[in-house]
């Protein structure tokens, strides 16, 4: 049974006729229809159940404010919750009814979302009359304007009142340059600084757009001002059995009539507590809906609209309430019982159509930090502080703002009447989350009085519509049952998103291999030719291990540490961060930000420096080298370099602005080949024939520019494993040149490559810590062992550097610190687990709690130590060498042995080879 | 032998290198320019024909000069801006640490604004901007009114350059309405 009229609707296209299917059956529809009044086209009048009560559900609303109509949208890549009267119709559109929730579709979505970021001078939020009416305000001096707009097109609801001077104005609108109108776009959030969030619905509609066109886009609007013309929901009236298919809300029904040509009725009683129901009633009339019966809960109506009601043949009843509904026997709508002057009459019809009044959509500019107040005029809550930021003015206009047509007469702010304790079962206050009157009166009698506390005991108004239409309705009804004005109990908060946002449309291009910067070497085409896994460290991916065929790690880094420490291995440490330090002052500055003393290094010359925080703690490690008068090279660890640099800027400029510093990260300028192991010498010396090599030209902790193969570089004499070691670093482009010329030159030494592991391996048994692995932000020089590494003159001179006072504070010096150890397990092969807790040996772990008296911070299989070998930090750790204690890991305890954190090489021998 | 060296050179985007064209829009890395970043001079140093100059802050410039005839480890043109500026001034060869993107065509723009958020539009002719683009920091440079040059580290190139290309799907197959 079509309830199509036979003309009128200027939104849909009756020369485009569309068919969608739902739940598997096809309904005919036009371009232009929302799925909603294509449903009442269709004579559809269940369009949704109840969550929880499975009761029927109709179509109430026109948009937003929609609580009922939800579908899961099957076709295409399918999404659940989706409002039908957002809903836009399209050919191949295939939809599920709902029963309140939807279901994630299950499987890969690879469609494409994408972001944009845009500025404009003024945003506007709301295409109707007072948004297209800004809009053409603010473009008038030239500056970029943003119209965005949730409709197909503009013009809002109001295009029927307006005419064409609306229709001149948006065709004026949408031919100025510096106008951006962005239809189906819903600005969902909008924060300090006029900074908005908008998601644009680019081919929900365009079954035909190709795969590689993004469907959706998050836009991110930053505007000098934003007008926020969002005009207003109308909120319904509640009585028992107001859910029922049939019951709509008045506005909406007669914007159905008029914009879709479809009559959502045909017998209808029309209740209402404003003007604007009124004229609802009167275009539902107009139509050719039978009117059995107009009621207005005032007392008193506009003779205007009351004569032209006439004209139909109905008269307002004033002071008159609906008491109820039946159904029929599909569920929906069928009876109303209506009490005027004091008897109750019941009318067959197949429509209500009630309208309480318009809430003012204030959502936007509370979010950014508005607040509004009751107003007795408007019957609403309307906007009155406007958020803090003033730089960033929200002004909020038109229907958004409360504003009311001249020749109406005050709007009754009427909630809900007389209704008993069974009735209040019945009485929907939140549809979608089946809360009812009795719900809210349930909250009251547990002493609720806080509209935040009923709204979450309740539930209601925290469902998709987030209360849009009901969410007033429910303060006024709190209100009565307070006995409290209305203004006094408030609203919820509005917070975003106003409308919800797909977690893939955030993601945006973030997804898969863009998700986060895959940061690579020169070198790495190399490392993917040779087949390596690779290991991600902070965003770089570095060579884990160098398997040959058929080696697993363990027995890869095995051989490659057996290289090192007997032969030769190579390894691209390019990762490091570099930071040149350029000025007269870099000296003073770097004993200020390192324990150690560097204004004395000589030009040639490298010095390893710790860096503590203000707290005293380490924070970073690395060398300095000193490359000219004015120029140092500093490095820092891999993840680090960042907040190295980060660190040494601020305090340049914010503490020591006199000092003559500046710094440049060159991380990326330089590739860099480590060549470690006692045969390294014989590497660089075939590679560097004009380079003396010796000992005594080329010391430990110097560097040296030569040319290696052909290639210009400078070689550092820095080793990270106790071996005798160098660093060739080259201008990036040379890298993988660099590298291939290591690898030719050092065959005849059996040079082999290694990776991540085998260099933690090797560090591990010299007992260099790793910052970030052995350190945990609780962690002194002298916790590690590095005492040393605080200069004795600066400490000596009082000199003062980052975190000096710090380490100085009793608990800097307690002897009861954690320290870091070594330890290996009595039984010389059980694997010791990093991150295991240490307790006493043989404590009872079932006895709880068990004192813990530090953790294992590396541990390692390592052929050198001839056991499983662990780096820890346990209390009073350097006392305690010898003893042995218990390393737990999920419950599983470890016997072992503390001992000294070096266990390879203490005296350094190694290094000169 | 020169030539030799220098056939060793390997740009970020080298293997294969990137050039990317589509009616509204040429994606490319110009490689092996010479990039130095200045401290000192508080007005914009002069430079060359096919050389930029982009402000990274107030005495502090990026240079953008053409390639070097021979392989060196510094560019012999950071000493020559070195005598240049006198002392005090700053120079250091940053030409590895960053590489070079020219983005051009009437589309430049837009798919820039997919992943930065600067307001690139208020941008003239002849300035850049130092910001984050794909979640990689880059210096951003316009010398033209639609030909844009993009600085990004090298580490972060081959992330740049996909994410570039992923973003301008739309420029290499228009569909429907363009956009501006």
């Amino acid at each position: 049974m079509s309830r199509r009229l036979p003309h009128g609707g200027d939104l849909v296209d009756r020369d485009r006729p569309v068919t969608v299917l739902v739940d598997g059956d096809p309904v005919a529809a036009y371009a232009g229809d929302t799925l909603a009044s294509a449903l009442l086209a269709a004579g559809r009048r269940q369009v949704a159940a109840g969550t929880y009560t499975g009761r029927p559900r109709g179509v109430v609303g026109l948009g937003a404010e929609e609580p009922n109509a939800f579908v899961q949208v099957v076709s295409g890549p399918g999404e659940p919750m989706v409002r039908a009267t957002e809903l836009e119709v399209h050919d191949g559109l295939a939809v599920q009814r709902l029963a309140g929730r939807g279901r994630l579709p299950l499987g890969e979505d690879d469609t494409r979302y994408d972001h944009r970021w845009t500025h404009a001078e003024v945003l506007v939020v709301g295409g109707g009359a007072a948004g297209v009416d800004a809009a053409l305000e603010a473009a008038r001096d030239g500056g970029r304007v943003v119209l965005a707009d949730d409709q197909v097109s503009l013009g809002g609801w109001s295009v029927g009142a307006l005419g064409p001077d609306l229709d001149e104005q948006v065709a004026r609108l949408e031919t100025l340059p510096n106008v951006r109108v962005l239809p189906r776009t819903t600005v969902v959030g909008l924060y300090d600084h006029g900074q908005a969030v908008a998601v644009e619905r680019r081919t929900d509609h365009r079954p035909d757009a190709p795969a590689h066109v993004a469907r959706r886009r998050l836009w991110h609007v930053r505007a000098a001002e934003v007008v926020v013309a969002t005009g207003a929901h109308e909120r319904p009236l509640v009585f028992p059995d107001n859910d029922r298919p049939g019951v709509v809300l008045a506005g909406a029904a007669a914007q159905y009539v008029r914009r879709f040509g479809v009559l959502p009725g045909e017998r209808a009683v029309v209740w209402t507590a404003h003007d604007g129901g009124l004229r609802a009633a009167l275009d539902l009339a107009a139509a050719g809906v039978e009117l059995v019966a107009v009621l207005d809960v005032r007392d008193e109506v506009a003779p205007g609209l009351a004569a032209e009601l006439a004209t139909h043949g109905v008269t307002v009843r004033t002071g008159a309430e609906v008491r109820g509904t039946d159904a029929g026997p599909d569920g929906a709508l069928a009876r109303v019982h209506v009490r005027h002057d004091g008897t109750i009459v019941t009318h067959d019809v197949d429509l209500l159509a009630v309208s309480g009044g318009l809430n003012p959509a204030v959502m936007l500019f509370s979010q950014a930090g508005g607040r509004t107040r009751w107003s007795d005029d408007v019957a609403g809550f309307v906007p009155d502080v406007p958020p803090p930021d003033a730089a960033h003015p929200v002004r909020v206009v038109g229907a958004a703002a409360g504003g009311l047509r001249d020749d109406e007469l005050p709007p009754a702010a009427w909630f809900v009447g007389d209704v008993d304790s069974q009735e209040a079962e019945r009485v929907f206050l939140d549809p979608q989350r089946d809360a009812t009157l009795a719900d809210l009166r349930r909250a009251h009698g547990a002493g609720l009085t806080s509209v935040e506390h009923v709204k979450r005991y309740t539930t209601i108004g925290t469902a998709a519509d987030q209360g849009r239409g009901f969410g007033v309705l429910t303060v006024g009804v709190l209100a009565q049952v307070l006995a409290r004005p209305v203004g006094e109990v408030g609203t919820t908060t509005y917070r975003p998103p106003y409308a919800p946002v797909s977690f893939a449309l955030l993601a945006g291009r973030d997804r898969d291999a863009l998700s986060d910067p895959v940061r690579v070497t020169a070198i790495h085409d190399r490392h993917v030719a040779d087949g390596v896994p690779f290991e991600d460290v902070g965003q770089w991916r570095r060579p884990w291990y160098v398997p040959h065929q058929g080696e697993d790690l363990a027995a890869s880094v095995r051989r490659e540490c057996a290289a090192v420490r007997t032969g030769v291995g190579m390894m691209d440490a390019s990762t490091l961060g570099k930071i040149v330090c350029r000025g007269a002052d870099v000296g003073r500055f770097l004993d200020r930000v390192y324990t150690g003393l560097f204004s004395t290094l000589k030009v040639g010359s490298i010095r390893y420096g710790v860096m503590c925080g203000p707290d005293g703690m380490v924070v970073d490690d690395g060398t300095v080298a000193r490359i000219g008068e004015d120029e140092w090279l500093v490095t820092t660890t891999t993840g680090n370099a960042a907040a190295v640099l980060d660190s040494l800027e601020e305090w340049a400029m914010t503490e020591w602005p006199e000092l003559d510093v500046a710094f440049t990260s060159v991380t990326d300028q330089w590739a860099v080949v480590a060549v470690a192991g006692p045969r390294s010498r014989d590497v660089l010396a075939a590679l560097a024939p004009d380079l003396d090599v010796s000992n005594e030209a080329f010391g430990f902790m110097q560097w040296r520019d030569a040319v290696v193969g052909t290639l210009p570089a400078r070689v550092m004499r820095i080793s990270f494993s106790g071996e005798l070691a160098y660093e060739i670093d080259v201008p990036a482009w040379y890298g993988a040149a660099l590298w291939d010329a290591v690898r030719r030159a050092g065959e005849p030494f059996g040079i082999t490559a290694y990776g991540t592991e085998t260099m933690h391996v090797l560090r591990a048994e010299k007992g260099f810590p790793i910052v970030g692995q052995d350190t945990d932000g609780t962690v002194t020089p002298g916790d590690l062992g590095m005492g040393w590494a605080i200069s004795p003159r600066k400490v000596r001179e009082g000199a003062d550097f980052v975190g000096a006072r710090s380490l100085q504070r009793a608990d800097a010096v307690r002897p009861d610190r954690r320290q870091l150890v070594g330890l290996v397990p009595t039984d010389g092969s059980s694997a010791i687990v990093e991150g295991a807790q240490l307790v006493a040996a043989g404590a009872d772990l079932t006895d709880l709690p068990v004192p813990m008296l530090g953790h294992v911070t590396s541990a390692y299989d390592s052929v050198t130590v001839g056991s499983p070998f662990a780096l820890a930090l346990l209390e009073s750790g350097r006392t305690r060498h010898g003893e042995e204690l218990d390393a737990v890991d999920s419950l599983v305890p470890v016997r072992v042995r503390v001992v000294d954190p070096v266990p390879y090489d203490p005296e350094g021998a190694r290094r000169d080879g | 032998m020169t030539a030799d060296v220098l056939a060793l050179r390997r740009s970020p985007l080298g293997d294969p290198p990137l050039d990317v064209r589509g009616p509204r829009l040429h994606l490319r890395e110009l490689a092996f320019r010479t990039l130095l970043e200045l401290r000192g001079p508080t007005g914009r140093p002069a430079v060359g024909p096919d050389e930029h100059v982009w402000p990274l802050g107030p005495g502090w410039w990026l240079v953008d000069g053409t390639p070097d005839a021979a392989p060196a480890l510094e560019s012999p043109r950071a000493a020559a801006w070195r005598a240049a500026l006198g002392p005090g001034a700053g120079v250091v060869d940053v030409s590895c640490h960053r590489t070079t993107f020219a983005l051009s065509g009437p589309d430049a723009l837009l798919v820039l604004s997919h992943g930065c958020s600067i307001d690139l539009e208020r941008v003239p002719v002849g300035q850049g901007v130092q910001g984050v683009l794909a979640h990689a920091q880059v210096v951003l440079g316009r010398v033209g009114q639609d030909d844009w040059r993009i600085h990004p580290r090298a580490s972060f190139a081959r992330h740049l350059a996909a994410w570039l290309v992923d973003a301008a799907a739309e420029s290499w197959e228009p569909w429907g309405d363009q956009e501006d």
